[in-house]
This record gives structure tokens, sequence and C-alpha cells, in this order.
């Protein structure tokens, strides 16, 4: 084959690699970047433990609507948002999102096994899970946030404690985070476009682990 | 967007039938391939069972369209050969055949990165860069270099010319499937489903469908160029 026609297909296929690999990151970005329908109350409460338990309670109460008319997307954005939360309140809070948690993942297994009946039990148990007292009465975290460090906090993802992916940790400093919030965050795992920075003190993230290997997770409070 | 409808690839009854005809199917593929159909080049008799186990009836179809001529167990020797190579000798015949080699090596590695993935709880994107390294050691070392082998004595240059069709089709290969687990499969059954689970399968199968029609392009350019052979 002649140089120029070797080097045109070349350019071809590079150029088709990277507009599949642009598409598919579309997909994600646009998926991500779209949180579920949710009431217009939004969260009230301050309390950290509090409200990160009322945001599992709003998505499971969307997971149950979401049985009930049996539109299968809302179902899975609702649980796979409510997962985030609990698994978040799971690493930092004290034992309230262990049983809440355990049910979500039963629902979710459920759902991915197409078994209606057991996903509608399992969901109506983490509602009433989630719905109990803490065990210890208080509601406190099992590590303050100031005690993490700084490098626990960068690149972590930030979530909002309905469990939508709202942005990153940029760095923190003096007590603060430093948060990019909307545009394209993390595509491909390391690539950032846009969004606004915002400076919010520590003890409005809560850290956790939403995988066991992957990056931290925090919960932005309302 | 409601995407409820792809819902049926959770369903017990779709997946288990799915995968029964596939296995049957690549058992059979794989004895027709070593008994009957024995013109077919020696890494696309390994790649067919692979594809024909994720595609079930798609797979066979496309084996049977493509790679097998009709009568082709009642002619023999010389003659048979013959036949092969006139019925697979169409350019849409030898880019499947290309893209059947690409997407068996690839999403055999990149199925296996994706059960270990979700064993040991990646979050989205390191799977997707595990799958990626794991699916393209697989067809590059196994599929790409074993084709290529056939061309030449040199394993260097049998590896350079494997690895150079490898990092093109497998980036198509993948975009394919990352599209299914970034898209769909998350807006019908949530993200990154358990191995022990029906959606896991199902929509394991759809993203390498989807590969395979991504990357299809792709393998037309590399057969253009003679980069790869195709069916052969």
């Amino acid at each position: 084959m002649n140089p120029t026609k070797l080097i045109t297909a070349l350019i071809g296929m590079l150029v088709m690699g990277v507009l599949a690999f642009w598409g598919m990151a579309a997909l994600w970005s646009y998926r991500t970047a779209q949180p579920i329908e949710r009431g217009q109350s939004g969260l009230a409460a301050t309390d950290t433990v509090r409200a990160l338990q009322q945001g599992v309670q709003q998505d499971l109460q969307l997971a149950k609507s979401a049985l009930q008319n049996g539109n299968q997307t809302d179902l899975a954005r609702a649980l796979d948002g409510a997962r985030r939360v609990a698994r978040v309140g799971n690493f930092a809070a004290d034992p309230l999102f262990a049983t809440p948690l355990g049910a979500i993942e039963s629902a979710r297994n459920a759902i991915q096994n197409h078994q209606h009946t057991v996903a509608v039990k399992a969901v109506q148990e983490a509602l009433g899970a989630i719905a109990a007292e803490s065990p210890t009465g208080r509601g406190e975290l099992t590590v303050k946030p100031d005690q993490y460090t700084r490098q626990q906090y960068e690149g972590a993802v930030v979530i909002n404690a309905c469990g939508d992916r709202i942005g990153r940790v940029k760095t923190m400093t003096g007590g603060k985070a430093v948060l990019v919030l909307g545009g394209k965050q993390d595509i491909f795992g390391f690539i950032n476009v846009g969004g606004t920075e915002v400076t919010v003190p520590v003890h409005d993230l809560v850290l956790g682990q939403a995988h066991r290997l992957g990056p931290k997770m925090v919960a932005l409070l309302p | 967007m409601n995407l409820s409808f792809v819902s049926i690839l959770a369903q017990p009854w779709f997946v288990i039938s799915w995968y029964v005809i596939g296995l049957g199917g690549a058992v059979w593929v794989a004895l027709d391939a070593y008994r009957v159909n024995v013109n077919v080049n020696p890494a696309l008799k390994w790649a067919w069972p692979i594809i024909i186990l994720f595609f079930s009836i798609i797979g066979i179809g496309l084996y049977l369209w493509t790679c097998r001529p009709p009568h082709v167990g009642e002619k023999a020797g010389e003659e048979q050969k013959q036949l092969h190579h006139r019925y697979v000798d169409s350019m849409f015949k030898k880019v499947t055949g290309s893209v059947i080699h690409c997407v068996g090596g690839d999403g055999l590695g990149i199925m296996t990165a994706m059960v270990i993935s979700r064993l040991i709880g990646l979050s989205f994107w390191q799977e997707f860069w595990f799958e990626y390294a794991v699916g393209f050691a697989f067809g590059w070392f196994i599929f790409q270099y074993k084709a290529m082998s056939s061309m030449t004595d040199s394993v260097p240059k049998a590896l350079w010319m494997g690895g150079r069709a490898e990092f093109f089709s497998m980036m198509t290969v993948m975009a394919g499937m990352g599209a299914v687990m970034a898209f769909v499969t998350p807006l019908v059954v949530g993200e990154q489903p358990n191995p022990m689970t029906f959606a896991f399968w199902g929509f394991g199968s759809l993203g390498l469908l989807v590969g395979f029609v991504v990357t299809y392009p792709m393998n037309w350019i590399l057969v253009k160029i003679g980069w790869k052979h195709g069916m052969s």
C-alpha cells in the first residue's frame, strides 16, 4: 500500500477510536449528570447522620414508587443512589446504616435477577431499617471530618445526600474543602472539565468509601 | 429516559436459554471446525466457540452464514479447501472473521476482568481500565499473536503485527462494551451488577454485541490495509 493511503487510513482509524471513546464517555457523563426526579421538599436536616438517613429514605421512597409503577430505570437509579449514601454512611457513621445497606444490596440483587416480589420486600425492609433510631442515640460520625488527612479528601467524588454525583474535592485548605461542582468531572477517571469552585467547611462533608478499592467518596450535606 | 424494555436481559429464562444455546453451539462449532469445516484458520477455531458462547443463536447464525460453506462435509481434501476459500472470499466475510477473532480474544479478557473487578470492588473507571488491559493482553498475546505467527517465523515480528492490529481494534471493542456498562446497564438494573446475577451475564453479552458492531468499521480498514487478514 502506498504511504499516503496508509497514513490516511491510520489517521482515520485513530479518529474512529477517539470518537468511539468520546461517545462512550459522553453517555457516561450524560447519565451521571442527570439526577433522578425528586420531591420539592428537599432535605432540611443539619445533623450529619440525620441528613444521610433522610437522603437514603428519599431514594428508597422513589424506589418503592418505581416498583409500583414498573419504571425499571427510576428504580435502578434510586437504588444506586441509596447504595452510595448508605455505603458512605456505613463507612463514616455508627452501625445505623449496616442493615439498610444490606437490604438495599438485596433489592439490587433482586432486580438484577428479575425478582420483583423479593425487591419489594427488600426495599420495604430497608425503609423500615433506615427509619430506626441510631443505636447509639446520638447519630455521630465514627471519625470526625477533620481527623482525615488532606490526601484522603483530595480527588474524592462528591455526592449529595441523595447519592447523586455532583462534583469532586479539589483540595483542602485550613479546615475548608475546595470542591468543584458541576461541569464534567472524573471522565475516564482522570479528566475534569468545567465546573464551579465552592469552598465549604470540612464539617459539611462526610467521608466514605463507595467501593472497596475505588476512590473515596464524600457526601456534601444540605 | 426509560429503558425498562431491556430488562429482559436480567430475566432468568432468557439468560439461561441464551447461554444454554450458546454453550451447545460452542461445543458443536469446536467439533465442527476440527472434524468437518477443517479449513478455518487456527485462531478462528479458538475464537468461534467463545463468540458463540456469548452471542448464542446470533453467533451460530454468523458461523453458518460467514464461515461454513453449505455441504462442506460432502467434500474432502483440496476440493474442500477451495470451497472454503471461495466461500469466505468476500470482503464482508473477511471482515466478519477479523471481528470474530478480535471480539473473541478481547471479549474473553474483558469478561474475565469484569468478574474479578466486581468481586474485588473496583469503581467504574478503574474497572474500565482493568478490563481494557486484560482484554488487550488476551487479544494480543493469545489471539492476534497466534494469527500473525502463521505469517512469520519471527516472534517479535508476530508480536508487532498483532500488537498494532490489537491497538486499534481494542479501542472500538471497549468503547462499545463501555457504552453498555456506562449507560444501558445502570439505567436498567443498576451499576455494576454482581457476577452471581442474571443481569451480569445478560448485559455482558449485550456489551460484547455492541462492541462487535462498533469495531466492525475499524476492522474493515485493518483488513483493507492488510494489517489483518480476516476470515480464511
